[in-house]
């Protein structure tokens, strides 16, 4: 036993001495004579960087310059009326299936009569503090309305919904008997459909869901609600004697903020949340191709922008700092499409930053721009279009900001 | 072989610890020169106690490490086990860096075939090529703070499998002959990086894919209390397949990639043959001492890369000494195996050498079963055109050899 005790002793001390008395290495920068007889470039850090922060702007503007566009659409959110020359406007699709029907507990076999007394819509408000709007239109909708608010939306007015008077939610009763009727007509169908399924799963699940599509407005220009994702949809019906109270709520909604003066807008480098407003730089980076092509630097390792706020809005919080996520781009073409921006490849910083105020401190950096660099070196364009745009995230302020010219960044190596 | 497994299984278990333990990366930036990366020693704690003399040496433990005669020597089922961990001091105009990593070197396994001779299997790490060079500088860039890190990391080592028979001639001599496999798959990254409040990085990469064959054999001839032994390796010419390949960048009109393969091609590689001369001498029951001479052929090692190499020679000499081998009831410390040792070598490259003074016991293990050695080895590396360059090392050796009969010979008469 001692002697197994000796042995382990003989090994681990040496062993856990020279591990724990020293301090290891997982590189070393020694022996630069040796590494300049294998690559004398790799013994001198200058030789393989060079930093470059010169580029000159062409123009500072921003995207879209006219309504009737893609952009400023909120799926998931709902928000109506006006704040600072933006209108939104609400969309709700409610969805009448299988599932929604039972809720009537009414089934195929029923012959008993059906009949819709009433039908009333209630939207919870979420900024009850503010000043709202007292009342909210509702009109029948179609799917074209959907991302785009075109004038003829306002033709068949189904109800007002008006505010409570704890301000608390807005609701009403829809007026327009002919959309009570297609509801009732849409639930015959369907129970004749399943009639005519029998027990026939298969044929059950083919039959079609009706939809019902709504839009929101209010004619006041200067409130504005946001509303509870989840609007209801109650419904008073009576099968034979009995009286059914059923509510549901919408499978999808959304809202459009839409700008009265986006012509104005549009020849400032602004950035806006409820618009989707995108701020645009036109830069001339010619110099940089030149660099490149007359020197050995001819690799983008890093490249970045730093940018600062002129002015920065929160229409919606009381705070005087706030946590802003910039969603930034650079491309050789000019992009007129929120859709189109969303699907490229875009990188984003947050920040937390002052209101109204323009600090040192609140300075933005866009880093990871040279995988976008490294796209162009093909082409080697003279100009590109540095993007920023708002991201939806930290909620629904509805904030604003113009931009400050960004100063470029960049770091080239060599690869050779 | 259970009673074996029970019994040697706590030395194992330390082996195959300290193998996960230490991070598996070497520095050498000597070695970054060498086609293969610093060249390991061959051998188990016999010889590798003995500064690597063991071409002349006849003993079972050292099976098909240093000489192939070695299998003719087998009587019994014999397994070894050897690995050293590594601690380096690289020295460079008075600044220093310190690494550790664990190199397993030999893994073998011998036993005999009655008449025919003895089988065996082993597997060596022959070199680590394994090395990091980094170095950094703050960028001039405003409103940034921005390191520009750059350097050569080479990852890899070079693995020798090997199945070899030996015979004994009588009392004249051993002979062993042995087929090798060897693979070598080295890569090479050529770092660029920024660090701090930007972070890229740009890697440009090559590695080598490399197979061949090759034969080893040996001969010990023993004249009274001496033994001469000769032996040597050879492989043979195969392809080696280059990929050359980039991170970080976009390459041609591909699209944007983590990782872009832009070469691809094969050329012809040969690493170089050795040979080795030794004798040992039993000067009494106690005392035992032995010489090797090496020489490794560069002139004949064929590659598109690491052209500018040498032939290097190497010498080893060494001496054990048990205090009472031949005692029938001795203590312990009495027929503990007393070894040091001393080898000079030279490197691939033609100015650089390094050499190495061993001192360390074995420690017979219960039952005559076999050897538990430990050893320590202090050397130092260095390049004679360089002055004020050096890599020290001090190698901690661990390995264990355990032998067990299978059967009796027949040809034994009492």
């Amino acid at each position: 036993m001692l002697k197994k005790i000796c042995y382990s002793f003989s090994i681990l001390f040496p062993l856990t001495f020279s591990l724990f008395c020293s301090r290891f290495d997982d590189t070393t920068g020694l022996g630069k004579d040796i590494i300049r007889d294998i690559d004398p470039s790799l013994t001198d850090v200058s030789q393989n960087f060079k930093t470059v922060e010169t580029i000159s702007i062409d123009s500072a503007f921003s995207i879209p310059n006219q309504n009737d566009t893609y952009f400023g659409v909120h799926p998931g959110a709902l928000s109506v009326g006006t704040q600072e020359n933006v209108s939104a406007s609400g969309y709700l699709e409610y969805t009448f299936n299988s599932e929604t029907w039972s809720r009537f507990s009414l089934t195929e076999k029923d012959s008993c009569t059906f009949n819709i007394d009433s039908i009333y819509i209630q939207c919870d408000i979420l900024n009850k503090k503010s000043s709202l709007p007292s009342n909210i239109n509702v009109y029948a909708a179609t799917y074209e309305d959907k991302y785009r608010r075109t004038t003829q939306v306002k033709q068949i007015h189904i109800a007002t919904l008006s505010l409570n008077k704890d301000s608390s939610s807005y609701s009403g009763p829809v007026f327009d008997s002919s959309l009570i009727d297609s509801i009732v007509t849409a639930f015959n169908s369907f129970r004749d459909q399943m009639l005519d399924c029998g027990k026939n799963d298969s044929c059950k699940n083919l039959i079609k869901d009706e939809v019902f599509r709504f839009c929101l407005f209010s004619d006041d220009t200067c409130n504005l609600a946001h509303l509870s994702s989840s609007p209801k949809m109650k419904f008073i019906a009576r099968k034979d004697q009995d009286t059914l109270r059923v509510i549901t709520t919408p499978a999808s909604i959304n809202f459009v903020a839409i700008e009265n003066n986006s012509e104005i807008l549009s020849n400032q480098p602004l950035s806006s949340f409820a618009s989707q407003r995108i701020a645009v730089f036109k830069l001339d980076i010619s110099n940089i191709w030149e660099m490149m092509d007359s020197t050995k630097f001819d690799e983008m390792l890093s490249a970045a922008f730093t940018i600062t706020p002129k002015s920065y809005k929160n229409m919606f919080s009381e705070n005087k700092s706030d946590t802003l996520m910039v969603v930034y781009y650079l491309s050789d073409k000019l992009i007129d499409n929120d859709s189109t921006f969303k699907k490229q490849r875009v990188s984003n910083v947050q920040k937390i930053i002052t209101s109204d105020t323009t600090e040192n401190t609140d300075t933005l950096h866009l880093k990871n721009l040279d995988k976008h660099f490294q796209l162009l070196t093909t082409n080697k364009p003279s100009s590109v279009y540095l993007y920023l745009q708002l991201s939806n995230r930290y909620g629904l302020h509805w904030k604003e900001v113009l931009w400050n010219n960004p100063k470029f960044k960049a770091i080239l190596t060599t690869l050779e | 072989m259970n009673d074996m497994s029970r019994k040697y299984s706590p030395y194992s278990i330390l082996l195959i610890g300290l193998m996960y333990v230490i991070p598996a990366y070497s520095q050498s930036i000597e070695g970054l020169r060498f086609p293969f990366g610093i060249p390991l020693q061959s051998g188990t704690g016999l010889s590798l106690s003995m500064g690597g003399s063991g071409i002349g040496i006849s003993n079972d433990i050292l099976g098909m490490s240093e000489n192939p005669a070695n299998l003719g020597a087998v009587g019994r089922a014999v397994f070894s086990a050897h690995g050293s961990l590594d601690f380096t001091n690289i020295k460079d105009d008075g600044k220093a860096t310190n690494h550790i990593t664990f190199n397993p070197h030999i893994l073998s396994f011998c036993f005999p075939i009655k008449k025919l001779g003895s089988l065996g299997f082993s597997i060596t790490q022959t070199g680590n090529a394994e090395s990091k060079f980094m170095i950094d500088q703050r960028l001039p860039i405003s409103e940034f703070d921005v390191n520009g890190r750059q350097g050569l990391i080479r990852e890899g080592s070079s693995i020798v499998w090997q199945a070899g028979w030996g015979y004994s001639i009588k009392r004249y001599a051993k002979i062993g002959l042995a087929y090798q496999r060897m693979y070598f798959n080295p890569s090479w990254i050529n770092v660029k990086l920024t660090e701090g409040d930007i972070n890229d990085s740009l890697l440009d990469s090559s590695s080598i894919s490399f197979v061949t064959n090759g034969i080893s054999a040996g001969i010990q001839v023993p004249i009274k209390k001496l033994t001469l032994g000769i032996s040597g390796q050879y492989f043979f010419e195969n392809d080696a397949s280059y990929h050359y390949y980039l991170s970080g960048t976009k390459v041609k009109d591909s699209t944007l990639s983590s990782q872009i393969e832009t070469e691809n091609y094969n050329f012809a590689m040969r690493p170089a043959p050795s040979i080795g001369f030794g004798a040992s001498y039993q000067i009494s029951p106690e005392w035992l001492c032995a010489a090797d001479f090496e020489a490794t052929i560069w002139s004949k090692y064929i590659s598109k890369f690491n052209k500018n190499v040498d032939n290097a020679y190497g010498f080893s000499a060494g001496t054990q000494y048990v205090p009472a081998p031949n005692l029938l009831t001795p203590k312990y410390y009495e027929i503990m195996q007393y070894r040091a040792g001393f080898r000079f070598n030279q490197l691939p490259v033609s100015t650089v050498s390094e050499a190495g003074i061993s001192f360390g016991i074995g420690l017979p293990l219960r039952e005559g079963g076999g050897i538990f050695d430990i050893f320590f080895e202090y050397g130092q590396r260095w390049d004679k055109d360089i002055s004020h360059y050096k890599e020290e090392f001090f190698k901690i050796q661990l390995g264990f050899n355990a032998g067990r009969k299978w059967y009796q010979s027949s040809d034994t008469n009492y």
